[in-house]
């Protein structure tokens, strides 16, 4: 899985802790995200797509 | 914003190579006193595992001094990954830890000697404990 969430972070000029502290998670689990290193769940995947102001399908891609 | 993640990116990866270096410090010790208690009997089990423990402490409270400093800044103490986590390692170290009990059970029939039951129970205790600690490393590093 690949994830869009590194690129819309630094365009809303947002720090990984920041996005963290936003969404309610840990930094680490942001730094896993980033690399496609953790499978979120739904709310976390609508809530960090919330703050970046974009849709689910477009922060996350999927390798078939 | 870049200087902060860069800096940011320095300091992880000065604490990976600590806690790397610390991790391996604590299997070789731990792993030499339980050779050494095996093969010489000189040293006692409960003396492994006071150092077992001891190793785990220090660990715990590293990783608890972290993660409140981590709270102090206003992220939560846990969140829905370090819950995976923690029930991915639990589950693990459980399923291994019935296969290790088995085995010590055949090994007590004549190459381990256990003192009695209560230094038995003990040592399955940290033996668990110390699995847990080690799943608990491996998939906190990979990818869940």
């Amino acid at each position: 899985m690949k994830t869009r969430i590194k690129e819309l972070r630094a365009r809303h000029n947002l720090t990984q802790e920041e996005l963290a502290k936003k969404v309610g998670v840990r930094r680490e689990t942001i730094v896993f995200l980033e690399k496609g290193k953790y499978n979120p769940s739904l709310k976390l995947a609508h809530d960090v797509a919330k703050v970046l102001k974009t849709s689910i399908d477009e922060l996350f891609i999927f390798d078939k | 914003m870049k200087a902060k993640e860069i800096d940011r990116k320095r300091r992880d990866k000065a604490n990976k190579i600590k806690s790397i270096f610390l991790m391996l410090l604590a299997v070789t010790v731990a792993g030499t006193l339980f050779l050494y208690a095996l093969t010489t009997g000189k040293l006692g089990y409960s003396a492994v595992l006071i150092v077992l423990a001891a190793l785990l402490i220090i660990f715990f409270g590293l990783f608890a001094l972290r993660r409140y400093k981590d709270a102090e800044k206003g992220m939560p103490f846990e969140d829905e990954r370090s819950r995976r986590v923690m029930e991915k390692a639990a589950a693990k170290s459980f399923f291994v830890s019935l296969y290790l009990l088995l085995a010590i059970g055949w090994l007590s029939e004549g190459t381990i000697i256990f003192r009695d039951v209560s230094q038995a129970s003990s040592a399955a205790i940290g033996i668990m404990a110390v699995l847990f600690f080690a799943f608990w490393v491996y998939y906190n590093r990979k990818e869940i």
